[in-house]
C-alpha cells in the first residue's frame, strides 16, 4: 500500500526524495520504495524519517 | 614460474583486495542503508545457490564429456561468472545498486568501457594464439576475457532495462 501520507508531509517540508534521503542517512531508492509501498522500514529507519519531518509514527505509518 | 607460486601469488592478491575492500567498507560505514543491505543479502543467496548449482553442472559436464573444446578450469570460471551475474542483476533490478547511493548512468558508461575493455583483450588473445582454439581447445585467458564480454553485456542490458522502467515511472 502506498504511503501518500509520507508523501504529502515531505512535500509539506519542500524536500525531494533525495534531500529526505540525505538527511535521514538512506539512499533515494529506500525512500521511494517506501513510498510506493514496495518495503517496509524497520523502526529506526520510520524514527529518522518522523524525527526529520517533524511527525510521529502515528502521523506517517500507522494504518487504522 | 611454478605453479604453486603463482597460486600463493593469487591467494596474497585475494587477502590484499579483502584488506582493502574492508578497509573502504568502514569509511562508507555512515551510508548504511538497510533496505538495500537486505536484498543484497537475498542476491548473496541467490547467487550462492547457482554457483552450487552451477558447480554440479559443471562437474556433470566434465565427467560426460560434453564441450570437449573447452577447457574444465573454463568452465568452473563459468560457473563463478554466472553466479556473479545473478548477483549483479539481482541488485540492479531491486535498486540495490552495488554501491550505496551509486546512480544507473555513470554505472552505465562504466559497464560499457569494461566490455570494450574485455573485447579488445578478448581480440588480441585470439590474435597472438592465431585463432579461438588452441590446441583443439579454447584457451584459459581468451576464454576468461569471453565470459567477461558476455557478463558484462547482461549487465549492460539489466541497467538499460531499469533506467527504461525508471523513465516511464518519471
Amino acid at each position: 500500500m502506498k504511503n501518500l501520507r509520507m508523501k504529502a508531509a515531505r512535500v509539506a517540508k519542500d524536500l525531494s526524495q533525495q534531500q529526505l534521503a540525505e538527511l535521514c542517512g538512506v539512499s533515494r531508492q529506500t525512500i521511494s520504495a517506501i513510498e510506493k509501498g514496495d518495503y517496509n522500514p524497520t523502526i529506526n529507519l520510520c524514527i529518522a524519517i518522523c524525527r526529520t519531518l517533524g511527525k510521529s509514527l502515528n502521523d506517517l505509518f500507522w494504518e487504522e | 614460474m611454478e605453479l604453486h607460486t603463482l597460486m600463493i601469488m593469487g591467494i596474497v592478491m585475494i587477502l590484499l583486495l579483502v584488506a582493502v575492500i574492508g578497509t573502504v567498507g568502514k569509511d562508507r560505514a555512515h551510508n548504511y542503508d538497510e533496505r538495500q543491505e537486505l536484498l543484497r543479502g537475498r542476491a548473496y543467496r541467490h547467487s550462492y545457490t547457482t554457483l552450487l548449482i552451477g558447480s554440479g553442472v559443471m562437474i556433470g559436464i566434465q565427467e560426460l564429456g560434453l564441450f570437449p573444446q573447452i577447457k574444465p578450469s573454463l568452465l568452473v570460471l563459468a560457473a563463478v561468472f554466472v553466479s556473479a551475474g545473478i548477483y549483479a542483476v539481482f541488485c540492479i533490478m531491486n535498486d540495490a545498486y552495488l554501491g550505496i547511493g551509486c546512480e544507473l548512468k555513470p554505472m552505465l558508461r562504466g559497464v560499457a568501457v569494461l566490455i570494450a575493455s574485455c573485447a579488445l583483450n578478448a581480440y588480441l588473445r585470439i590474435k597472438a594464439h592465431g585463432g579461438l582454439l588452441v590446441d583443439g581447445k579454447v584457451a584459459l585467458d581468451t576464454g576468461f576475457f569471453l565470459l567477461g564480454v558476455g557478463l558484462f553485456t547482461v549487465l549492460l542490458a539489466a541497467i538499460g532495462i531499469k533506467l527504461g522502467k525508471q523513465s516511464a515511472e518519471e
